[in-house]
């Protein structure tokens, strides 16, 4: 077996000593391509056989690039809940990251119009069940009131001022009129002023139209709204309350002496008591 | 050189590129020139021959065939070549069954053994030796540094068959190298 591997040895070394004679392999390359161009003519000026591998690698990329063009299209367009809005929020996060910190308000602000935009687009096609906000369109609401407190940071920066999370949850009582109220066209009108405000690099006319928005958006926060079922029975209540308590005792003014002042004073303590 | 580079190559000089045939020609004009030098009796030949094995590979091409696997394909060639060459000067070679008759005699002293790190020339002696059919197998596995599956493409043979092969074929270039030896 050694000896065996000693002999295949030997070939190997062998192999490395036995080659052509390169006068000869000069030689005889010369015959060849000459009888190579005598036979087989050689093709001179046909430069699209060696641009087609160019042309096809061309072809591949911009047939990817097309693909990439439609996704993103595509993406662009998306709403909360479609598969590339997640893609679409991520595109906007490096956008947001990438802009110089002069152009992150007006930018943010794109991105409220947006989302104003989703919102629109959700309340006008989802469908409403029994008064109740559909999940899309209450999560799209809640990204807009995100984005808006987002800008607002954004633009008191620039003003030099700290602005805390004001905005706080609305009461979800009448679902339809926090969307109703969202849907507003003055809303979409003061986000594009506040826009231009911040493209004239007036912060402070840009934080009071964004004030205003939150004004609009917090409207319902002071008002109790009820269904109009509650209300009367709420009414009805508030009547019976009344007919069932004893009416209050008419005061009379009278001139205030020390001792009408006592009895003023002991008349409040009464009153307190009952 | 990779397969696909191979294909690129032959593509091109079956569309008539002379640059893509000659980079082939040179890639395995060594090994085939090796291939042929062992297997002739006449070393002045392998010259001549290995002419005549490019320019009918070339003449394959301007006919428009393809070739899958241009490797295989000057392999086969060449062994036509040497076969027809054999044929001409209508020389003997010893059949397979004449070789197992012999007594292949295995030197069991110790200290008769010899050193086979010498002679390379008495190893190729020892090597023309041999019968073809071993001797082909041998310059293929050993030489060209096939593997056994391609040697299976250009013979025919199975690859269980060709270790066979290598294996008699070995044992013959030690028993003349030790009969060689003690000379």
């Amino acid at each position: 077996m050694k000896q065996e591997k000693e002999i295949i040895n030997g070939l190997k070394r062998l192999a490395k000593t036995v080659r052509p004679d390169q006068k000869w392999v000069e030689k005889n390359q010369a015959y060849l391509l000459a009888y190579f161009k005598e036979n087989f003519p050689y093709q001179k000026g046909n430069f699209i056989f060696y641009l087609k591998p160019a042309l096809v690698s061309l072809f591949i990329i911009s047939l990817l690039s097309i693909g990439s063009f439609t996704v993103l299209a595509e993406t662009k367009k998306s709403l909360p809940g479609s598969p590339l809005y997640s893609l679409k929020r991520a595109y906007e996060k490096i956008i947001l990251k990438l802009v110089p910190q002069e152009e992150k308000p007006l930018m943010r602000t794109e991105i409220v119009g947006k989302r104003l935009e989703e919102v629109k687009v959700l309340a006008q096609n989802v469908e409403f069940k029994d008064s109740e906000v559909p999940f899309p369109v209450k999560k799209a609401t809640e990204e807009l009131k995100k984005e808006i407190i987002s800008l607002k940071k954004e633009i008191a920066i620039k003003k030099g001022e700290k602005i805390s999370d004001d905005l706080a949850d609305l009461p979800i009582r009448d679902n339809r009129k926090i969307v109703e109220v969202i849907v507003q066209e003055d809303l979409e009108k003061l986000l594009a002023e506040t826009k231009e405000k911040i493209k004239e690099k007036n912060f402070i006319a840009a934080l009071e139209k964004i004030n205003e928005v939150e004004k609009i958006l917090t409207e319902t926060e002071e008002e109790e709204v009820l269904p109009l079922q509650e209300l009367e029975e709420k009414n009805q209540e508030l009547e019976e309350k009344e007919k069932e308590a004893p009416p209050l005792p008419v005061v009379q003014p009278s001139l205030k002496t020390d001792s009408n002042l006592e009895k003023e004073n002991n008349f409040k303590i009464d009153l307190i008591k009952e | 050189m990779l397969r696909i580079q191979e294909k690129i190559l032959l593509y091109r000089a079956r569309k008539g590129d002379q640059s893509a045939f000659a980079r082939l020609c040179d890639y395995y004009r060594e090994k085939i020139y090796q291939y042929v030098y062992f297997r002739i009796p006449d070393q002045e030949k392998t010259e001549d021959l290995l002419s005549e094995i490019f320019t009918k590979v070339l003449d394959y091409l301007i006919k428009g065939n393809e070739i899958k696997n241009f490797r295989a394909f000057l392999y086969q060639t060449a062994r036509n070549i040497i076969v027809d060459f054999y044929r001409e000067k209508n020389k003997h070679e010893i059949s397979l069954d004449e070789i197992s008759e012999l007594e292949i005699k295995e030197e069991k002293d110790p200290a008769k053994e010899f050193d086979l790190k010498l002679d390379l020339v008495k190893i190729e002696k020892a090597l023309r030796r041999i019968p073809d059919r071993y001797r082909e197998v041998i310059v293929l596995r050993y030489i060209n540094e096939l593997p056994f599956k391609e040697i299976a493409k250009i013979t025919g043979e199975n690859p269980t068959s060709l270790r066979q092969l290598v294996h008699r074929g070995l044992k013959l270039v030690k028993k003349y190298l030790q009969t060689d030896v003690t000379k």
